[in-house]
């Protein structure tokens, strides 16, 4: 073969290169001269881009897998989002977010914490996956909360481990939750080794997604607690504690819906305290109030606890009680009756004159088919017995 | 002087106190080859040795054996490759400019000319 066709073909090889055929090599000839050189330059330059081309590949499939992941992820972070704004109790919630944790990081462990009402110690809410997590732990013993924000740990830098971590098994993080401004706990994810794909790292995407994760957990369980505290306030007497007449109305509402379907019976109590405004008059607003208050804290104690003392209004009083015969139902008054009479109440060193109260009582069904007209039953046996002259039980005719 | 044969030799030079690797003519240098020198050189037990190479004979250096003499190097303090023809030199040169050694690495056409480079890195 000439020198000018062996150059040709060296030129051939360049254009199959140059229109991307990577996999294109040049054929030596006995003679190692220049031409041969330049076909051998030309076929390790070829070896080099070919693999830097499947390597760069590699990578964006990589790349590629990881980005779908954490799309999945986000699209199930935001699932989890709503059915946690639809949770109306920490209870439900945790079992959304043990849920969630599972899904989103299914090759990796963790643990969840929230502080105790003390503040001083948290406690382990919900774990998954092979994470040994400790039943309580101290918040000094997490470099996470002591910082403020998110701490990782890469396995091989273990010296940086928080204390409540007992064994640095892959990479970790511990991220505070916080929420309006408090911190609420502390969510810790850890990497492990597994017989199929060795040690998972953590990737920063992922890192990104437990800080979602924990912000978003951190709401909606700021929320939930918000929540409950406006329905506890919503349905509390503030000034007595007790459930107060939303309360009872809804109850009973509830519970004669519930008679009817199970032929249950349903009973109430109806109090007023006689003559309440002369305490008032005589001893201040103040004075009533703490009668009020030591009335609730007696019909509480005298009560069993199934039965539901409410404050209905001034210084009316209702007692909720299920499943109860009329019988049973007046003894009942009569015993808050007694022990009202005896009620020694102090008020800045004075102890108050004794007050008495009246009550009627009305059952479901006897009494009544609906909430209104049972509460009407009550309310006219209460009339009747402030009529009989006060400090007396009427049952509802 | 101890000695490896294959398509290739590894030899200790205690004169010169240098490793001695001969590429036969026509041999092919693949991931195996490159190995099976690295440990050879290892396992003379002189430490981090001067290495001569001398590849006038070498006909082809695969891309796996690159690969593999940049990852393993830590037995050898600096290189000298002896290049004859055009090709080997092409084969030099392309080692040299596209992979960064972590050790001196220079080619030579005359022994003598590496052997007193390497004399400069022992």
């Amino acid at each position: 073969m000439t020198d000018n066709a062996r150059i040709e073909r060296v030129v051939d090889l360049l254009a199959r290169l140059a229109s991307g055929d990577l996999s294109a090599r040049g054929v030596r000839s006995d003679s190692d001269d220049d031409i041969d050189a330049t076909i051998e330059g030309i076929n390790m330059l070829a070896e080099e881009l070919e693999a830097s081309r499947d390597t760069l590949e590699q990578r964006v499939q990589e790349r590629t897998a990881e980005l779908e992941s954490v799309n999945a992820n986000v699209l199930r972070l935001a699932e989890l989002g709503n059915l946690l704004a639809a949770c109306e109790t920490a209870t439900e919630a945790f079992a959304m977010v043990e849920h969630g944790l599972k899904t989103m990081f299914d090759h990796l462990s963790g643990a969840m914490y929230l502080y105790r009402a003390s503040r001083n110690i948290l406690e382990l809410r919900t774990s998954w996956g092979e994470v040994d997590a400790t039943e309580s732990m101290n918040p000094r013993d997490c470099w996470g909360l002591r910082r403020g924000h998110s701490h990782f740990v890469e396995m091989d830098s273990a010296t940086l481990s928080c204390e409540h971590v007992s064994e640095q098994t892959g990479d970790s993080i511990c991220i505070p939750m916080s929420a309006h401004g408090e911190t609420l706990g502390m969510l810790h994810v850890i990497g492990h080794r597994t017989s199929t794909t060795g040690m998972v790292p953590f990737t920063p995407l992922q890192r990104q997604l437990t800080v979602l994760v924990a912000e978003q957990v951190s709401l909606a369980f700021a929320n939930i607690g918000l929540r409950e505290r406006l329905g506890i306030q919503a349905l509390r007497d503030p000034l007595t504690g007790l459930r107060n007449r939303r309360f009872a109305d809804e109850w009973i509402h509830q519970e004669v819906a519930r008679g009817e379907r199970n032929d249950r019976s349903l009973g109430v109590i109806m109090i007023d305290i006689d003559h309440f405004k002369r305490v008032n008059d005589t001893y201040g607003h103040d004075a009533g109030d703490a009668m009020l208050k030591a009335i609730a804290q007696m019909l509480e104690q005298a009560l069993r606890p199934q039965d539901l003392p409410c404050r209905y209004g001034g210084e009316e009083f209702l007692v909720l009680v299920s499943e109860v015969d009329v019988t049973t139902l007046h003894d009942r008054a009569e015993e808050l009756r007694r022990q009202v009479e005896v009620l020694s109440v102090e008020f800045r060193r004075t102890t108050l004159p004794p007050v008495t109260m009246s009550a009627g009582v009305a059952v479901y069904p006897e009494h009544g088919k609906t909430a209104g007209e049972i509460i009407e039953a009550a309310d006219a046996a209460l009339y009747a017995a402030k009529r009989a002259g006060r400090n007396t039980t009427r049952i509802a005719s | 002087m101890s000695e490896a044969v294959k398509c290739y030799r590894v030899t200790w030079d205690e004169e010169e106190r240098i490793a001695r690797t001969e590429w036969l003519p026509g041999a092919v240098c693949r991931l195996e080859e490159a190995q099976a020198v690295t440990d050879a050189i290892r396992d003379m037990g002189h430490g981090a040795v001067p290495l001569y190479v001398d590849m006038r004979g070498m006909a082809k250096l695969e891309r796996s054996a690159r690969e593999h003499f940049v990852s393993d190097s830590g037995g050898v303090k600096a290189i000298a490759l002896v290049a004859g023809s055009p090709v080997t030199k092409m084969m030099a040169n392309f080692f040299i400019g596209m992979r960064r050694m972590s050790v001196p690495i220079q080619m030579f056409t005359d022994e003598a000319a590496a052997v007193t480079w390497l004399q400069d890195h022992r």
